[in-house]
């Protein structure tokens, strides 16, 4: 299992959610922490979307998408082992912006 | 070759919609459009319904320009510290959550969905969905 240690936060992501209400701070901590303690368990990634390698995302309850990327430190990382993988946090945001699936789709 | 068409604003504000406008634009009862008004001109453009859990590609840009570590990088704890959630309560709550059932983590989701806000506390966000209610445009059979 990784730990905190294991996962770092972008500190633009500070300012995506400094807006947010104290709850849904919390529900992103809360994730965050999931995340740490082992970013590739079944509850996380099977709900997770992963558009480009190593890169993934997921929706919170509160509609809220956490954005974060796997960073190895090791060329090879060993079968089961968690050591030197690292959960780089770089976005928790709404998507107000979403419009039409062209869009997504360019 | 472009095609133009005059409609009128009939009573209660509803528009019938040619059916040759229909076949251009590829729509039928049920489509959606959005209108993009900029001062006098506006432009209609079809709408195609994407799953929730995909995000627009300008996120998902903007979030993959930000990957790559950095020396400004923080640990969870600082994070946490920093956007004033205290990480061990956190963390205690998060040992009972695994303790529970998926069956009952799942209704936990949709107790936290009723009780946290869906958008952020900014409330002159200009990205905020709109409440105004759409007028109803009624397609010709």
């Amino acid at each position: 299992m990784a730990s905190e240690h294991n996962l770092i936060v972008d500190l633009r992501v500070k300012e995506d959610i400094l807006a947010y209400l104290p709850p849904l701070r919390q529900q992103i901590v809360g994730f965050l922490m999931r995340l740490a303690a082992n970013p590739f368990s079944p509850d996380i990634i099977d709900h997770s979307i992963q558009p480009y390698p190593n890169s993934f995302y997921y929706r919170l309850p509160s509609g809220c998408y956490v954005f974060w990327e796997i960073v190895y430190l090791f060329v090879t990382p060993s079968v089961g082992s968690l050591k030197g993988v690292f959960v780089r946090i770089t976005g928790a945001r709404f998507d107000f912006d979403r419009k039409t699936a062209s869009e997504l789709l360019l | 070759m472009s095609e133009q068409f005059r409609l009128q604003i009939g009573a209660k504000r509803q528009v019938t919609l040619p059916v040759r406008l229909l076949e251009l634009l590829a729509l039928e009862e049920g489509s959606e459009i959005q209108i993009y008004v900029d001062k006098e001109h506006a432009t209609l453009v079809p709408m195609v319904s994407v799953p929730r859990h995909l995000v627009s590609r300008a996120l998902l840009q903007e979030m993959e320009s930000r990957r790559g570590l950095r020396s400004s990088d923080l640990t969870l704890d600082e994070f946490a510290t920093q956007i004033g959630v205290d990480a061990k309560s956190e963390a205690r709550r998060q040992e009972i959550l695994a303790a529970l059932s998926p069956r009952e983590r799942a209704l936990l989701e949709i107790i936290d969905e009723s009780r946290t806000p869906a958008t952020p506390s900014v409330s002159h966000n200009k990205h905020a969905p709109s409440t105004r209610k759409k007028p109803a445009i009624e397609i010709e059979n």
